[in-house]
């Protein structure tokens, strides 16, 4: 994979993992769960995010898919996302707490040209606030719209229309006080966007002298000292923890 | 294989002489431009999936359709049956460009187009029609018989759509099929086929060309052609018809003779019979139905030839190979040819596995078309003077239609070679399940033995493992002898075994004998099928492994599978493994929406749970043709292994395997699961997928046979070791990673993970592992422990009561029974962690008593005794299950907890194994520091197994 699409001239910068993120102290982690409807774009969008890819027909994600990205902020300080996408399918509703339990972000997607995306999108924003943790960042995001925007060939005629105009999501956003955000997983457009802004809106500092107060679930854990157990390295994660 | 034989199955005698060939033509479909937004199938794609029901035609008059291959830039490749001869070594073309046909008899003739009509007639029910007869289709086989061939392509191209070539050679084509190309109206379209009969008749009774034209000149055929439309329009309300006509042009002189002829003579019956099929206006031409009812055939249908179509097109229930029919009976000859007797489709399997390959075979012949085809004809367009528009083309540039026929003597060779005198001898190793490391435990050996005598229970677990009481005293002699010799046991790898065209062609042999036999055979094919299926029949071996009997296809077409419509899976089906050519192909589409949509109606409490697609897509892919069969299986399969995981609220079935699966991951690999519950990776994170669609979701097709293949034949409870043998596989990685590595290490390697390895550490984990350890309350397996006394039930079997799942989540290590601790008990520690005057008050024989909080300094002491497995005694509600906790992630392996604690062995003792009253040692370790020093107690009797122990303990301990 190239990494052309991967830097961004915004005041985020993705890194890549392999490279040693030179002045940085640890990155701070940020538990970011993925929600909504199927098949509306979830995976296409953490897919374009981590590896500035994209595929036609992705399979459906069952129970859920863990990825990573770092993300470096305006003041050098590195952000690791631990993304959790999740299966769409309603049935699938049960296991989502256990994705979302201790999340710091979400993002719930909709697809702009299903108005019952959005619904969808709305009861896992109330679902969010009323049971995640209190201080989670939520973005809601608008996915498809290269399906609504005009072809350059206007001989093909799209028979795709938008159900969910824009400003309807961005005041129902604005009302549920959560980010907005319209985006094409499949021409890249506003998916970086989406994280960056999250980014900036962690409360990081909160987060690290929460890590720092110690109350660590591994160490809870741990019952016997004999065993051995290393930190990863200085790349690697640095400690196990997912809260 | 009476109950899953197609009619090419019953009726195919194989390959009946040596001129049978196998030839190949090539085309390239249309490049569409691609619509971005919806990616729609592409036209390879969706000729790929039409052809697929080609390949189940079966006719005497029609060559047989054997395989499609995808090659270079979208080519694709079609395999067929060929013959050497056809009606088209009549035609010769002199060097000016004139054609020349011999003449042929008029009874010849009347026999060639009796077996044609007879194609035409089956192919037309099946709404196929030919659109492209011309002499070099006709093929003539031995034994007098007409077989047409390329009469797939106007079908397989949606009517032509898919490619940019016109199918059919204007020489042969009817006038409506050239100018109305859009008519759809099977009724009338399949009279093209009529048409050309037409003209390949009189052409071969006259001697002459049908056209005045050169060959080369298609322009003037189609202005003659329109000519002749025309004409009929202007007197169609006459009865004379066009033929009678004087101004005919463009027609050879000798033809128009025969259609104008009014002589009454021996052949007045023929000319009516051409004039029938030369109609020009389409809506007054016969069908090939109607023709076949034509005078001109009555000398045949009194001479009785018709009798040579009796054949079973309906699908007998009842077959047997002993059963002589008149044709089967191919009269012996001095050289037995190798192949004779096998299907084409078998034939050409064995091509490619002696290293047969379309796209280099034809390479080779210099026959790939460099260039997209280009039309034959010219697009016309009619003009209201009568004059046309259009391109002009000239033949060069056409579509290829050039066959070349692919070489079966290296085959034959191989084959010789491979079943001759000097042949390779194969051991196949069907004592798969009964491999018994000596001093090891083997509890399916163990379950055999208990089960044997209860075969006539019907027990589905039994007839899986066992399949029937003469097989299972064939593998103990065998396990016997490889106990003795372990090296015997060495065998190709399964991947190397597949591609071997001698082994393969032995197993086919077996498995086709056997599948002819079934469902009689049920047990055998079991029992062979624990070696390894052989692809190529891989989806009925199936089917008879699963047991699926009666007319599934009746049942299937009972259920309504096109009314409802389910959102999720009109969205899922199309993002299903379409990496896979039949299930990225439009038809594949709509097979596996009905097969899903006929599985929710036909079971009302399940409800569609993403990842069925993929479950259903083994079956589906291996009976492509054959919905029925698959859903079948499906409907078979499910139960059996993922009982319940489809209901509607499945969390009770799947939260408990899950823990179940955690728990035998502790008892086998203590260190890794020990490893992954500190990161808190648990099961519910990753596993779920695995287990609610069978892997299907995780690997690969190909990849997922192979597994399937064991897990039909194995212990219902294989899929849990499947599972713990991937984690296996990537230990190393595991131990070394941390959790978001680790999560990421496992996304990626599904595609690396060998699965014959993976099995083989599965079967071998599942064989040491007691079947109580397994215990699911929702395990349809799971036969709980007949309690004896009802009425103490309640208070004294406390331990009977399930163990609710989140407590077994909470606890690594799993339960065992007494009656499975018994059969271990050579290979045992018995810790028992009660206070050390319980202890001698009455024990396990053989048990360590120890306190639970000294693990750390008495661990050494537990090593050292090095058993197999560790089993902690406990009273109910103490520290049983924590110990057994503290042991596992001390890394001691195989760790459990005895249900019921020493309850159970005072209740249940009598039965397996008394209580212990010793005056047991006691051993004092480490300094005399009462700090640092720990106690523990050990059972006195001397090591011995358990008849011996029990004698000692009958004299000793009363």
């Amino acid at each position: 994979m190239s990494n052309s699409g991967r830097t961004i001239t915004e005041s985020v910068t993705r890194t890549s993992e392999s490279t040693p993120s030179p002045t940085s102290a640890k990155p701070v982690q940020v538990k970011l769960v993925l929600l909504g409807e199927a098949a509306v774009g979830k995976s296409s969008l953490v897919l374009r995010f981590v590896n500035n890819e994209f595929s036609e027909n992705k399979e459906p994600t069952i129970g859920a898919a863990f990825l990573t990205q770092k993300c470096r902020l305006e003041d050098n300080k590195v952000i690791k996302f631990e993304i959790w996408d999740t299966a769409g399918q309603e049935r699938f509703h049960s296991l989502a707490p256990m994705y979302y339990r201790n999340a710091q972000a979400a993002v719930v997607v909709y697809d702009v040209t299903k108005a019952a995306s959005l619904d969808k999108a709305k009861s896992w924003v109330k679902e969010l606030q009323r049971q995640a943790n209190p201080n989670i960042v939520i973005a809601l995001a608008g996915n498809k719209i290269d399906l609504v925007e005009p072809q350059d060939d206007s001989e093909v005629l799209s028979n795709i229309f938008r159900e969910v105009p824009t400003e309807e999501a961005r005041a129902y956003a604005l009302e549920a006080g959560l980010l907005f955000f319209e985006t094409s997983a499949k021409k890249g457009e506003g998916v970086v966007n989406v994280f960056t802004e999250i980014a900036k809106k962690i409360p990081v500092e909160h987060i690290m002298s929460a890590n720092r107060s110690g109350s660590r679930q591994n160490i809870l854990n741990q019952s016997s000292s004999r065993i051995d157990f290393q930190p990863g390295g200085l790349n690697g994660p640095i400690d196990n923890c997912i809260d | 294989m009476a109950t899953f034989a197609t009619d090419k199955d019953i009726n195919c005698i194989g390959l009946p002489s040596r001129d049978i060939q196998l030839g190949v033509s090539n085309f390239s479909a249309v490049a569409r431009v691609e619509d971005r937004d919806i990616a729609p199938a592409t036209a390879t794609t969706e000729i790929f999936g039409r052809f697929q029901y080609l390949k189940t035609l079966y006719h005497p008059n029609i060559c047989e359709y054997v395989d499609i291959v995808k090659g270079k830039h979208d080519r694709m490749f079609v395999i067929f049956e060929y013959h050497n001869y056809n009606v088209g070594d009549l035609y010769k073309v002199d060097n000016k460009g004139k054609a020349h046909v011999t003449r042929v008899e008029v009874e010849t003739l009347r026999q060639w187009a009796f077996q044609v009509l007879k194609a035409l007639s089956y192919l037309n029910v099946r709404n196929i029609i030919h659109h492209n007869l011309a002499p070099q289709n006709i093929l003539l086989a031995s034994g007098h018989y007409v077989k047409l061939a390329d009469y797939g392509m106007y079908y397989m191209t949606n009517n032509g759509a898919d490619v940019d070539f016109p199918i059919g050679s204007p020489n042969y084509l009817s006038p409506e099929a050239i100018y109305h190309s859009q008519t759809i109206d099977p009724f009338i379209t399949k009279k093209v086929d009529v048409w050309s009969l037409g003209v390949i008749l009189a052409e071969l009774f006259t001697g002459s060309p049908f056209w005045d034209a050169d060959v080369d000149d298609i322009n003037q055929i189609t202005a003659s052609l329109w000519e002749l439309l025309s004409k009929s329009e202007q007197i169609d309300k006459n009865a004379t018809g066009v033929w009678d006509s004087s101004d005919i042009s463009g027609i050879h002189e000798p033809i128009l003779k025969l259609l104008q002829s009014t002589e009454a003579d021996e052949y007045t019956e023929f000319r009516q019979f051409v004039k029938c099929c030369l109609e020009v206006n389409v809506s007054n031409r016969y069908t090939p139905d109607q023709l076949l009812s034509h005078s001109f055939f009555t000398p045949i249908h009194e001479a009785g030839v018709g009798k040579e179509y009796k054949y079973w097109w309906v699908k007998p229930f009842l077959y047997s190979s002993c059963l002589s029919l008149e044709h089967s009976t191919a009269p012996d000859r001095g050289d037995k040819d190798i192949l004779h007797g096998i299907p084409l489709s078998q034939i050409y399997y064995f091509w490619k596995l002696a290293g047969g390959d379309v796209e280099s075979e034809l390479a080779k012949e210099d026959l790939l078309l460099s260039t997209p085809p280009i039309e034959r004809i010219p697009r016309t367009v009619r003009v209201s003077d009568g004059k046309e528009e259009g391109t002009r083309k000239d033949t060069a540039f056409l579509y290829s239609d050039t066959i070349c026929t692919l070489s079966l003597k290296e085959l034959r060779q191989r084959l010789e070679a491979a079943t001759g005198p000097n042949r390779d001898t194969f051991e196949w190793d069907t004592d798969y399940f009964l491999v018994v490391d000596t001093d090891d435990m083997n509890f399916l050996v163990d379950t055999m033995s208990d089960d044997s005598s209860k075969m006539s229970d019907n027990q589905l677990v039994d007839t899986y493992i066992y399949s029937d009481s003469t097989t299972s005293k064939v593998s103990t002699k065998s396990a016997n002898r490889l106990m003795q010799s372990p090296s015997d046991n060495v065998k190709l790898p399964l991947l190397i075994r597949e591609k071997d065209v001698g082994y393969q062609f032995q197993r086919v042999a077996l498995f086709s004998k056997l599948l002819k036999q079934y469902p009689a055979s049920h047990a055998e094919i079991v029992h062979h099928s624990k070696a390894d299926i052989p692809p190529f029949l891989r989806g009925k071996v199936w089917a008879a492994i699963l047991n699926i009997t009666g007319d599934y296809q009746a049942v299937y077409d009972a259920y309504d599978k096109e009314s409802e419509i389910d959102r999720q899976i009109d969205v899922d089906v199309p993002r299903c493994h379409q990496y896979n050519q039949l299930l990225s192909s439009p038809v594949g589409h709509e097979k596996l929406k009905r097969l899903l949509k006929c599985f929710i109606k036909a079971n009302k409490t399940q409800v569609y749970w993403q990842g069925l697609d993929s479950l259903c897509t083994p079956f589906l892919t291996l009976n492509f043709n054959d919905e029925a069969l698959a859903f079948s299986c499906l409907q078979t399969f499910v139960p059996k292994f993922l009982k319940d995981f489809f209901l509607y609220d499945n969390s009770p079935v799947i939260q408990e395997y899950l823990a179940v699966f955690g728990q035998l991951l502790s008892f086998h690999d203590p260190e890794l699961s020990s490893h992954l519950t500190r990161m808190e990776y648990l099961p519910d994170l990753y596993a779920v997928p695995w287990f609610l669609t069978l892997f299907t979701h995780v690997f690969p097709l190909e990849k997922t046979y192979h597994l399937w293949d064991k897990i039909l034949v194995g212990p219902p409870s294989l899929p849990l070791f499947a599972g713990i043998a991937i984690l296996k596989q990537l230990r190393d990685v595991f131990l070394s990673t941390e959790f978001n590595d680790t999560i990421m290490v496992l996304a990626d390697s599904f595609n690396e993970i060998d699965i014959e390895k993976c099995i083989q550490s599965a079967m071998s984990m599942c064989k040491v592992t007691p079947p109580s350890v397994l215990f699911r309350v929702h395990d349809p397996n799971s036969k709980s422990e007949p309690s004896k006394n009802e009425e103490d039930h309640m208070n004294q079997r406390w331990w009977e009561q399930p163990i609710p799942v989140a407590v077994k989540k909470q606890e690594l290590a799993p339960r065992i029974s007494l009656k499975d601790l018994v059969k271990i008990q050579n290979y045992v520690l018995v810790i028992d962690t009660r206070p050390e005057q319980d202890f001698l008050r009455g024990h396990f024989p053989l048990s360590f008593n120890m306190n639970p909080t000294q693990l750390d300094q008495v661990a050494p002491v537990l090593r050292q005794q090095k058993k197999k497995y560790h089993v902690v005694v406990a009273k109910r509600g103490d520290y049983g299950p924590q110990f057994a906790k503290d042991l596992v992630h001390a890394h001691f392996p195989r760790v459990a907890v005895l249900t019921g604690g020493i309850d159970v062995l005072r209740v249940d003792g009598k039965e397996y194994v008394p209580v212990c009253t010793c005056r047991a040692l006691k051993q004092i370790l480490g300094s005399k520091n009462k700090e640092t020093s720990a106690v523990y107690w050990k059972c006195k009797i001397a090591r011995q197994g358990i008849f011996k122990a029990n004698m000692i303990l009958n004299l000793s301990c009363q």
